[in-house]
């Protein structure tokens, strides 16, 4: 199957923004027919990856650019996610602890933990950051 | 995202309403914290959340190391749908004491 895109659209660097990212996320779930508990799942992680590019790219500076781009290739839903901060280490991807109680790393733990591949995509073209996470699709049943 | 409080014999009820993520996680906090330093225990309600993100788990696992410090407790009720599904991904259903009910809570 030839790959369809399903969004491209892009948010300032706000986290009154988020609310909006997650209204659009949960449309594209439901329009690939995500169940309610993926939906939600996949809606969390998506948020949690804004979250960090907010907090930990931009510095909660608020007038960045948050670009995601939803792409399907009949397998797979695609999520892209570009930010143009700073480069940032592939550590902020390493689940920082085994234990719930200490403080950091929920949010890596809960986008690794929904999603079948989290990944940064280094490019020397262009500055920032593309975060690519995949999540196959529900399969068919008969 | 709103929140209110009221009482439940000895405990304070903090009543999470809609959806808590960066933009609004502080408010929890400086409301949880007072709760807590005010020495009282808490029980958090979600009945009213309709989605809740790790900024606002993170405030909630703040307040448990707090209030375990102090001899108090945290306790969650109602948890469901979403921010339930939160509890179990991040496994904090394991950590924290979660009830169906703020009412199921005796003295």
């Amino acid at each position: 199957m030839k790959t369809q895109n399903l969004l491209s659209k892009k948010w300032t660097s706000c986290p009154d923004e988020l609310s909006d990212i997650r209204q659009n996320m949960k449309a594209i779930c439901r329009q690939v027919e995500f169940s309610e508990e993926e939906t939600n799942a996949i809606v969390l992680a998506i948020d949690e990856a804004c979250t960090n590019i907010i907090r930990y790219a931009y510095k909660d500076c608020r007038d960045g650019i948050v670009h995601i781009d939803v792409s399907t290739d009949g397998h797979q839903v695609i999520f892209r996610l570009y930010d143009f901060a700073k480069h940032v280490s592939e550590d902020c991807l390493k689940i920082k602890t085994s234990s719930p109680l200490k403080p950091g790393g929920l949010g890596v733990m809960l986008m690794r933990e929904v999603m079948d591949s989290v990944e940064f995509i280094h490019t020397k073209k262009c500055k920032g950051n593309i975060l690519e996470m995949k999540k196959n699709l529900p399969k068919e049943t008969e | 995202m709103s929140f209110d409080c009221s009482e439940h014999l000895s405990y304070k009820v903090l009543h999470l309403t809609g959806e808590i993520d960066l933009s609004n996680s502080s408010k929890v906090r400086r409301c949880l914290l007072d709760i807590l330093n005010n020495e009282r225990s808490v029980i958090v309600d979600f009945s009213e959340l309709k989605y809740i993100d790790s900024s606002g788990m993170a405030t909630l696992v703040e307040g448990l190391n707090i209030a375990n410090k102090k001899g108090l407790s945290l306790t969650i009720a109602a948890a469901n749908g979403a921010p339930l599904q939160v509890l179990e991904l991040t496994r904090l259903n394991q950590v924290f004491k979660i009830v169906d009910s703020v009412s199921e809570i005796r003295e």
